[in-house]
C-alpha cells in the first residue's frame, strides 16, 4: 500500500502510512463505509418483499458512491473481504476500470495493487457473472488497457475449461473478444485462429494481440480453435477439439453431443431435432454426467415432470440453496437435513466470535418469504443462519421463533412481526448473546423492540444483541435496524458471516475500523498472480 | 329504507393483532369462512374501449369480482381509468363497465387489454366518487382529483392522479413495506391517526391477499400520507408505550399489558363503528347482489356484495362528516372517557 498521499478529494487518506480521516467528515465516513459493507455483504439487486428492483439498485449505487468518496483504495479493498456478493464485486470492478486511477489520487492502493486485486476478484467470479461484466464493459464503452487485458486474460487463459466455456457462453465470449480486440482486429484474429498454419497465414502478425494472453502452459492449438469457434470462423478440416467437434456433429446426430453442456444440448435439440423430446436431453446429460450440482437442484422439477431421475448431492450445495429448494418444493429430506447440519457446524467453527450460551430469535413473518426472484431467499438465509448460530454455541443454544418449526426445522413464513416478546423471553434464559434474525421490519407494533431493548439495558442486562439481516432495505440505505441498541450483522451467505461481525469495529472508531478492514483484505491484495 | 350495521357486514370475522406503524394502524379481520366463488381481480385482463368504458375480461373458470375503486395506471400512452363501483364478471366472459372514470385528464388513447397491475383509488377519491358511482361521465372525478392532489401539496395538476403516485411513490411503497397480511385474513379495519378510516372485507383469504397491497398502499396509505402532511402525530392515540419495568418478568408483563390496552383502545373505537347503521340501495340485482351503502350524512360510504344473506365483500370508507367529527375529537374523547369500554369484539 502507498505510504503517503495527499488528501485530495478523498475523505480518508494515508499520512505517513497511517489511516487518517477528514475530521469534519468522521461521522459521514463511518456511515458511508457501514452502508457499503451492508450493501456488498447482502445486496443481490433483486426485488424484496418491500422494495422494487429499481429501489434496490438505486440504494446500491448510493452505497457504492459513498465509499468511493471515502477512498478509492478502501472501496476496492473491501471487495476482497469474505462474504461479499458476486454482484457487488461485479459492480466494483466495473467502476474501478471505468474510472482510471488518476495521478495524485490518495488511494490506499497503488495502481499495481489495484490492478492485481481487480484481476483476482475477476478470476473469483463465476463465469456467467464475469461474462455479464464483460457485457457491461461493452455497454458502457469501457475499453482501456487494463480492461482489454482483463478480458483477454480471462478468456484466453481459462485453461482446460475453455472449450466448455466456448460452447456454453459462445455469444458472450464473442461479444467480449470483439469488444476487447475491436471489430476489425477480431475479424482478422478469427481468420488467424482458424488457419491450418497460423504462423504462415496472412494474419500471422495479429498473433501479437492474442499470444501474450495465452498462458505458457496452455495448449495453444486448443485456444486458437476455441477462439475461431467463438468468433464464428470455419476451420479448414473442421475442429479437432472434442467439444467443438461434438457441437458441430450434434446438429445432425444429437447423440454425438452428449458431452456438451445440457443447455447447449437442449438448444441444439430445440433447433435441429424438434421431434426429440426434452426428456431425452435430460437422460443424455444424466448419463454423461454433465449436469452440475447446482443445475441438478434447479432442474429437479423439470426432471420429475419429464420422468427423469435427477438426484443431486446435498453435501455439494450451499445452505441457502438447499433451504430455497426445500421451501419451494416442500421436499426436505433427512439427507438434506444432515447436509445442512454438517455445513452449519463447519460455518460455525469458522466464526470469529463465538459465545457459550446463545439465544436465537427468528422472524418468520410473512415478509420473510421474499418475493419474485427473491422468493424464499430471506427465509432461507434466516434458517441457515439459525443453524449456524445455534451450532456456534460452545455450551448451549435455543431458538425462539414467530413460527413453529417442523421435525426438519422448517418454518412456514406467515403473519405479522412481533419480536419484542420473544426477545424478552430469550433474555430471561440468560444467554451470553442473542441473535435476532429479521429483515428489520416490525409492525406489531413498530418500535417495540427498541422500547424493550432500552428497558432491558436500564435493568442492567448487558448481553449483546445482534440483528442478523438477510436483506437490505432500499429506504434505509443499508440494513433496516430495529433499534440503535442492536449491533447489525448483514449476511447473504451464512458461510461468510464474519464480514458482518467485523463491521462493529467501525461503529466505535472509524480509523481503527478502516485499518482492521484493510488488514482483513490485505492477503487478497498482496497475493501475486492477480493482474496483468 | 333498508339499513345494515357494519357489524353485520363483518359478522363472521374476528379481529387479529393490531399492526401499528406511524400514523396508520391495521386490525386484521380473520375468518375460517372462505368463499372461493370469486377469482381474485388480479386475474382480470383489462383495457378500455372508449373514454369511460372499462373492459374486463375474465379468463378464470369462476366469476371475478372487481373491487370498488379498481384503478389502472399504465405505462402506455393511454388514458388511465378507474371503476368507482364494484362489479362482477361471469366466468370466461368479458364485461364492459360504462361507468368508469378517467383519472388522467389530458392524456388520450385507450388502454390495450392486458393483465395490468391492480391499483385502488385513494380513500378520499373513493369517497368522492361514491355518490355518482353509477353515472356515465368519465370526467366526473377530475375536480376531486385536483383537490386531492392539492391537499397532498401538488399544485395545478388537474385530474391527473398519476402525478400523486409519481410524487409519493417511495412513501407509498413504505406503507406497504410496514404491514403484513396474516393467515386467514379476509379483511381489515384501517385506522389513520387513531380514527377508523375504512373497513374492508373480502370473500376469501386468497382474494384479500390480491387486494391487500393496493389497499394499504394506494387506498389508505395515501390517506395516512396526507394526514401526516397535515401534521397528524406520528404515533396515533391508540398506540400504547411500555411502562417502566422492574425486572425481565415485569417487562414481559408490561408488554402484555400494552398489547391488551392497545386492543382495548382500538376495540373501543371499533365498538362505535360496528353499531353504525348504513342505508342500503341496490346497485345490481341478480344471484349476486351489489349494494350501495351509507352516504355523507352517515358514518361510511361504500358497497357490499351479497349472495343471499351472506356478505361476500364490503368496502367502507369513513364519510367526510364522520372524519370531520373525529378530527374534532368526538370519537377519541369517547375512548378515553369510558375506560370500562368492553374489549373489541366482532
Amino acid at each position: 500500500m502507498t505510504t503517503t498521499a495527499t488528501p485530495g478529494t478523498a475523505l480518508a487518506f494515508l499520512d505517513g502510512g497511517e489511516v487518517r480521516v477528514r475530521a469534519d467528515a468522521r461521522a459521514e465516513i463511518g456511515r458511508a463505509v457501514l452502508a457499503y459493507l451492508d450493501t456488498i455483504g447482502t445486496a443481490t439487486g433483486r426485488e424484496t418483499f418491500y422494495n422494487s428492483r429499481a429501489d434496490q439498485e438505486a440504494a446500491e449505487t448510493v452505497a457504492h458512491d459513498g465509499c468511493w468518496a471515502v477512498n478509492r483504495g478502501l472501496y476496492a479493498a473491501l471487495l476482497a473481504l469474505p462474504g461479499v456478493t458476486d454482484r457487488a464485486v461485479q459492480a466494483g470492478i466495473l467502476r474501478l476500470l471505468d474510472y482510471p486511477l488518476a495521478p495524485g489520487d490518495p488511494s490506499f492502493l497503488t495502481f499495481e495493487q489495484e490492478t492485481r486485486l481487480v484481476g483476482r476478484l475477476a478470476r473469483a467470479l463465476p463465469p456467467q457473472r464475469l461474462y455479464k461484466l464483460f457485457g457491461q464493459f461493452a455497454a458502457k464503452r469501457v475499453n482501456n488497457r487494463r480492461t482489454r487485458a482483463l478480458i483477454l486474460r480471462a478468456v484466453l487463459g481459462a485453461g482446460p475449461s475453455l472449450p466448455w466455456r466456448a460452447v456454453k457462453y459462445r455469444a458472450k465470449l464473442r461479444a467480449a473478444l470483439r469488444h476487447a480486440l475491436g471489430a476489425g482486429v477480431a475479424n482478422g484474429v478469427a481468420k488467424l485462429a482458424a488457419a491450418a498454419d497460423p504462423r504462415a497465414c496472412p494474419e500471422a502478425k495479429l498473433a501479437k494481440y492474442v499470444d501474450p494472453f495465452v498462458p505458457a502452459w496452455a495448449n495453444r492449438d486448443e485456444v486458437y480453435q476455441c477462439v475461431a469457434f467463438v468468433l464464428g470462423a470455419e476451420r479448414a478440416g473442421g475442429f479437432t477439439v472434442p467439444l467443438l467437434k461434438a457441437f458441430a456433429a450434434a446438429r445432425t446426430d444429437l447423440t454425438t453431443g452428449s458431452a456438451l453442456p445440457v443447455e447447449v444440448l437442449e438448444g441444439l435439440r430445440s433447433r435441429f431435432h424438434k421431434d426429440t423430446p426434452h426428456a431425452r436431453v435430460l437422460e443424455m446429460a444424466q448419463a454423461a454426467g454433465t449436469i452440475t450440482e447446482g443445475q441438478k437442484l434447479g432442474m429437479q422439477r423439470a426432471a420429475k415432470a419429464a420422468g427423469v431421475e435427477g438426484a443431486f448431492d446435498p453435501a455439494r450445495q450451499d445452505m441457502v440453496k438447499l433451504y430455497v429448494y426445500a421451501l419451494e418444493t416442500g421436499a426436505m429430506t433427512p439427507e438434506i437435513r444432515a447436509a445442512l447440519d454438517a455445513k452449519a457446524r463447519a460455518a460455525a467453527a469458522a466464526l470469529p466470535v463465538r459465545y457459550a450460551n446463545v439465544g436465537v430469535v427468528l422472524d418468520a413473518s410473512a415478509s420473510m418469504a421474499g418475493t419474485g426472484a427473491q422468493k424464499f431467499r430471506p427465509l432461507a438465509v434466516a434458517l441457515a443462519m439459525r443453524d449456524v448460530l445455534t451450532a456456534s454455541a460452545t455450551a448451549s443454544a435455543f431458538v425462539e421463533s414467530t413460527g413453529t418449526a417442523d421435525e426438519f426445522g422448517m418454518v412456514k413464513p406467515a403473519g405479522d412481526t412481533a419480536l419484542a416478546g420473544l426477545l424478552v423471553k430469550a433474555l430471561k434464559r440468560n444467554p451470553d448473546a442473542v441473535y435476532l434474525i429479521t429483515d428489520g421490519y416490525e409492525n406489531a407494533p413498530a418500535g417495540r423492540v427498541d422500547e424493550v431493548l432500552r428497558a432491558v439495558r436500564a435493568l442492567g442486562v448487558t448481553a449483546p444483541v445482534f440483528q442478523v439481516s438477510p436483506v437490505t432495505g432500499a429506504e434505509a440505505g443499508g440494513l433496516r435496524r430495529l433499534s440503535d441498541e442492536l449491533a447489525p450483522v448483514p449476511v447473504s451467505r451464512p458461510e461468510a458471516v464474519g464480514l458482518g461481525m467485523v463491521r462493529a469495529a467501525l461503529t466505535t472508531d472509524v480509523e481503527a475500523g478502516i485499518r482492521a478492514l484493510l488488514a482483513l483484505a490485505r492477503p487478497m491484495i498482496e497475493a501475486q498472480n492477480g493482474g496483468e | 329504507m333498508a339499513t345494515v350495521t357494519v357489524g353485520e357486514l363483518v359478522r363472521d370475522c374476528a379481529p387479529g393483532r393490531v399492526q401499528s406503524v406511524g400514523t396508520m394502524q391495521v386490525v386484521p379481520l380473520v375468518s375460517d369462512f372462505g368463499d372461493d366463488r370469486f377469482a381474485p381481480p388480479t386475474e382480470a385482463r383489462v383495457g378500455t374501449s372508449g373514454y369511460g368504458n372499462l373492459v374486463v375480461a375474465n379468463p378464470a373458470d369462476r366469476a371475478l369480482l372487481v373491487p370498488a375503486g379498481a384503478a389502472y395506471v399504465v405505462a402506455q400512452k393511454a388514458q388511465n381509468h378507474a371503476l368507482p363501483s364494484a362489479g362482477c364478471v361471469p366466468k370466461q366472459t368479458t364485461r364492459t363497465f360504462d361507468t368508469a372514470v378517467c383519472v388522467q385528464q389530458t392524456q388520450a388513447g385507450y388502454i390495450a387489454e392486458g393483465q395490468h397491475e391492480l391499483m385502488l383509488l385513494p380513500a378520499a377519491l373513493r369517497r368522492a366518487a361514491h355518490p355518482a358511482r353509477l353515472e356515465k361521465d368519465f370526467r366526473r372525478l377530475w375536480p376531486a382529483i385536483g383537490e386531492f392532489n392539492t391537499a397532498a401539496g401538488l399544485e395545478s395538476t388537474g385530474g391527473h392522479l398519476e402525478k400523486f403516485f409519481e410524487k409519493f411513490r417511495t412513501e407509498l411503497d413504505h406503507f406497504v413495506a410496514e404491514f403484513e397480511p396474516v393467515p386467514k385474513q379476509v379483511g381489515a379495519v384501517v385506522l389513520v391517526n387513531g380514527a377508523v378510516a375504512g373497513v374492508e372485507r373480502s370473500p376469501s383469504a386468497d382474494y384479500f391477499r390480491a387486494v391487500w397491497k393496493p389497499l394499504v398502499r394506494e387506498c389508505y396509505g395515501s390517506m395516512a400520507l396526507v394526514a401526516a402532511r397535515a401534521g397528524a402525530p406520528a404515533v396515533p392515540c391508540a398506540r400504547v408505550p411500555l411502562r417502566p419495568a422492574a425486572s425481565l418478568d415485569d417487562l414481559e408483563a408490561a408488554l402484555a399489558e400494552a398489547e391488551v390496552e392497545e386492543r382495548r383502545r382500538v376495540g373501543a373505537l371499533l365498538d362505535g363503528v360496528l353499531t353504525a347503521e348504513l342505508s342500503v340501495t341496490t346497485d345490481e340485482g341478480g344471484e349476486i347482489v351489489v349494494e350501495g351503502l351509507g352516504g355523507n350524512d352517515q358514518p361510511f360510504v361504500g358497497q357490499c356484495v351479497r349472495a343471499g344473506d351472506r356478505v361476500l365483500y364490503c368496502s367502507l370508507i369513513a364519510s367526510e362528516t364522520w372524519t370531520r367529527r373525529l378530527a374534532a375529537g368526538v370519537g377519541r374523547s369517547a375512548v378515553s372517557a369510558n375506560p370500562a369500554t368492553r374489549p373489541m369484539s366482532i
